[in-house]
């Protein structure tokens, strides 16, 4: 075994101890625990068995295996990036909508009911 | 139309300089129903505006053009408002234009007034005229509705117009958004030239091109999200 794959293979090991963390304390869900152990298992074998890319790259009709990682790997970081996004969007659109509730609590019953002041 | 029935919603944030002028204005011309939506300004916009005898509803953080306006128009619906004017705060648009925005909704020509500020562009500095048309082209390109200034701050909606409306963003895209909106709906809408005040101040809040930059990315994203819902 190479150096770098000794190196690359003890941060999945710390990457894999930090979800078999997050999921004992009930801080991850089921579904995204399965996800992740998923991802990490892969990338080890990957890293243990690099000619098996090769052998994958070949049947796609893509020259190299390290070419066939760096592209299934942007494309999942893509895919996350939107992901993200759309969390993000849902959170702004969640704050503007308790913004909102909190402001409009300071709202008259009626227009008539309106303070007078200053008119 | 001048009566009770009619709200003037004003997006505030941080128009410390303007605001008294603009709350002023608009009662001088008669206008009763004023809501402030002091947007998380941290200069004195809200304090100074409570002080004019308006309705002040205060965002604890600032959301953008498009939150504050939608806390205005859902307070205006609430209140009972028969028809609702959007105006700014930045002192840019004279009150005289508000009746002449109420008349077609009146009549009943239509729904959705929009007050265009280009039928009559005298006054706007180039680069604002080249900022706005490419606004208006990529309004039409998005939504399919053609305006002469899609990004007018002077609007008048019937209340059915505007209980219609579902305003998801939350900047400046709003603008946009509302036409979009009225397109959806089918709603009948026109435009009615209107004088814009340009000082240096108003310009100064105007959008710069990075704003722009944004907030046309934002509006592309509006869409596809409009083309899943």
């Amino acid at each position: 075994m190479k150096p770098a794959q000794l190196l690359l293979l003890a941060f999945v090991l710390v990457a894999l101890a930090r979800v078999i963390q997050s999921f004992s304390q009930r801080r991850m869900p089921m579904a995204d625990f399965l996800f992740w152990i998923l991802v990490w298992m892969g990338t080890a074998s990957v890293i243990i068995f690099p000619d098996a890319t090769s052998f994958l790259a070949h049947l796609l009709g893509i020259g190299r295996g390290a070419d066939l990682i760096i592209y299934t790997s942007l494309l999942i970081s893509f895919y996350l990036i939107f992901r993200l996004y759309l969390a993000l969007v849902r959170l702004e659109q969640a704050i503007t909508e308790v913004v909102r509730a909190m402001a409009l609590q300071q709202l008259p019953e009626s227009i008539d009911s309106r303070s007078d002041r200053g008119e | 139309m001048m009566d009770k029935c009619l709200a003037v919603v004003i997006p505030a944030y941080n128009e410390e300089r303007t605001i008294i002028e603009v709350i002023r204005g608009l009662k001088q011309h008669g206008f009763v129903t004023l809501i402030v939506v002091d947007d998380g300004s941290s200069d004195r916009t809200g304090e100074l505006a409570g002080q004019q005898g308006v309705i002040l509803l205060t965002h604890i953080l600032n959301r953008g053009l498009g939150g504050a306006l939608g806390t205005g128009i859902n307070a205006a619906l609430r209140l009972g408002a028969e028809a609702i004017v959007t105006f700014d705060a930045d002192g840019q648009h004279d009150p005289d234009d508000i009746a002449r925005l109420l008349e077609p909704i009146a009549k009943g020509e239509a729904d959705v007034v929009i007050g265009s500020r280009m039928l009559d562009s005298t006054g706007m500095p180039y680069p604002r005229r080249l900022a706005n048309w490419t606004a208006n082209v990529v309004t039409y390109l998005l939504f399919r509705g053609w305006t002469t200034d899609s990004q007018s701050g002077l609007r008048a909606f019937s209340s059915e117009a505007a209980a219609r409306m579902q305003i998801m963003t939350s900047g400046m895209e709003v603008s946009s958004e509302i036409i979009a909106e009225t397109v959806r709906n089918r709603l009948k809408w026109k435009e009615v030239p209107v004088k814009a005040i340009y000082t240096e101040y108003s310009l100064s809040k105007g959008q710069s091109f990075t704003v722009g930059l944004g907030t046309l990315m934002k509006l592309i994203l509006a869409r596809v999200q409009r083309s899943m819902l």
